[in-house]
């Protein structure tokens, strides 16, 4: 868990001496046309890039970006308190390019393809 | 809409700036004298909660004053599947599809709810619960009213407010607790009847969150086969009390009354504890998602020029792979 804390706040790749694990074939058939996705669960709006020319810079641009364009900007003449949209107390701790990722509860690591549970989610 | 109109009205609709809104009239105090004083605008309004919002129109507490307006949107939206109803979200408020209940059967479950109270959780988790109302009242979520005033709320509901121990993280990722305020809204009066039991489901949008991990996984493995040795980064950007950004109907603000301190509170925004909530909020966040999917693949996107400042935070540092 303090590897994965450590990790989490060092937007880099994984070092290079872990190895990628190779993909079985999947039981369905997917099309292939995008480098690039972003997924919402409720309020963790979830992207995944391919490492290849611009495709992370871009993922990190275009999910702000979406949400800014449909979402009223902030004033600083309004009444009411006003916070913005994105959570900006998360976007540091979370918003960072990684390649082990806790997504919904669970530890993604897209090198290794494995899915673990992190400890905190360990009970008696 | 071709890709490159569709690139330019994103630049216009983000660029563009929204009209200032009035002070609402209503005063977001948790205290005695906000809640009379909002009562008297209310009685004003003949207690029609829908009339005294509009009547404060454009406003914090106008319908969709998280958001920009449906006409700022409509030219870059109005193709999207869901567009009709995100329309109606924006300028009514999000209403809940509720079959009707007699008079007589709610003013025996308000009786009932009022004089049963909260959930236990609620006590044992006070001092945690205290500044989460707090916040929601100040932040314009909750309209603090006097209790006494109940009965002239026409179709109302009250539910019990109940609090669940969960777990969140802070600026450094570490796991800290965190106190969710749940509205009980599936806790029946005598009646058996609650609003959640009372949800006409088929008249809800779908749901579409419970496919997100197993599809992400699928992509993450599918791309893995096809770019065996290339690395596959995720990133993950959190909305701030994303069911506070989407307002609720008149109608649907007073079936989702509780009582907190000796005030009424009306929920203004979606509730944790109506069932509608994942199918309602998942109109905006579906509409958004689409909509960065849509810029992600749009072959005009220069993401050099066109972005958000706020992203520089997040910005890659280290040189793609290939």
């Amino acid at each position: 868990m303090i590897l994965y804390q450590i990790l989490s706040h060092q937007n880099l790749p994984l070092p290079d001496e872990v190895p990628f694990h190779p993909a079985k074939p999947l039981s369905v058939d997917l099309p292939y046309n995008q480098k690039r996705i972003v997924d919402i669960y409720i309020d963790d709006s979830i992207g995944v890039a391919l490492d290849i020319d611009n495709n992370m810079l871009q993922l990190v641009r275009a999910i702000p970006l979406a949400i800014n364009t449909m979402a009223r900007p902030t004033d600083s003449a309004d009444i009411i308190p006003w916070k913005h949209i994105i959570s900006m107390k998360k976007f540091q701790a979370e918003g960072q390019l990684e390649e082990e990722k806790k997504v919904l509860g669970w530890i993604l690591n897209t090198r290794s393809l494995k899915l673990s549970l992190p400890i905190d989610k360990l009970r008696d | 809409m071709s890709e490159q109109a569709l690139i330019e009205e994103v630049k216009q609709v983000f660029h563009s700036k929204c009209p200032p809104l009035n002070p609402p009239l209503f005063i977001f105090k948790q205290c005695p004298l906000a809640a009379a004083h909002n009562a008297h605008i209310l009685a004003n309004n003949n207690f029609d909660l829908d009339r005294a919002i509009q009547s404060q129109h454009p406003s914090q507490i106008s319908y969709g004053s998280e958001f920009r307006s449906s006409s700022s949107l409509k030219k870059l939206l109005s193709n999207h599947p869901l567009w009709d109803r995100l329309r109606k979200i924006l300028d009514e408020g999000a209403e809940f599809p509720l079959d009707p209940i007699a008079k007589g059967t709610r003013k025996a479950d308000i009786t009932y709810h009022k004089e049963r109270g909260n959930h236990k959780s609620l006590a044992k988790y006070s001092s945690f619960i205290d500044p989460v109302i707090s916040e929601d009242i100040e932040r314009g979520f909750a309209l603090p009213l006097p209790v006494e005033i109940l009965d002239k709320l026409p179709n109302a509901s009250l539910a019990p407010l109940g609090c669940h121990k969960q777990t969140s993280i802070n600026e450094l990722g570490e796991v800290i607790p965190k106190y969710r305020l749940i509205h009980d809204q599936s806790f029946p009066g005598p009646s058996g009847l609650s609003v959640n039991g009372q949800m006409r489901k088929n008249e809800l949008p779908p749901i579409m969150y419970s496919y997100v991990l197993s599809q992400l996984l699928h992509y993450i493995v599918n791309t893995r086969k096809i770019h065996p040795t290339t690395k596959i980064f995720i990133c993950k950007i959190d909305l701030d009390a994303a069911y506070r950004r989407c307002s609720l109907s008149g109608k649907t603000c007073l079936e989702s009354l509780t009582i907190y301190a000796g005030l009424l509170l009306v929920a203004l925004r979606l509730t944790f504890g109506g069932s509608p909530g994942p199918n309602i909020w998942g109109v905006i966040s579906e509409t958004m998602t689409d909509l960065a999917n849509t810029i992600l693949q749009n072959e005009y996107w220069d993401q050099t020029s066109l972005y958000d400042p706020i992203s520089d935070s997040i910005t890659p540092k280290f040189a793609p792979t290939r």
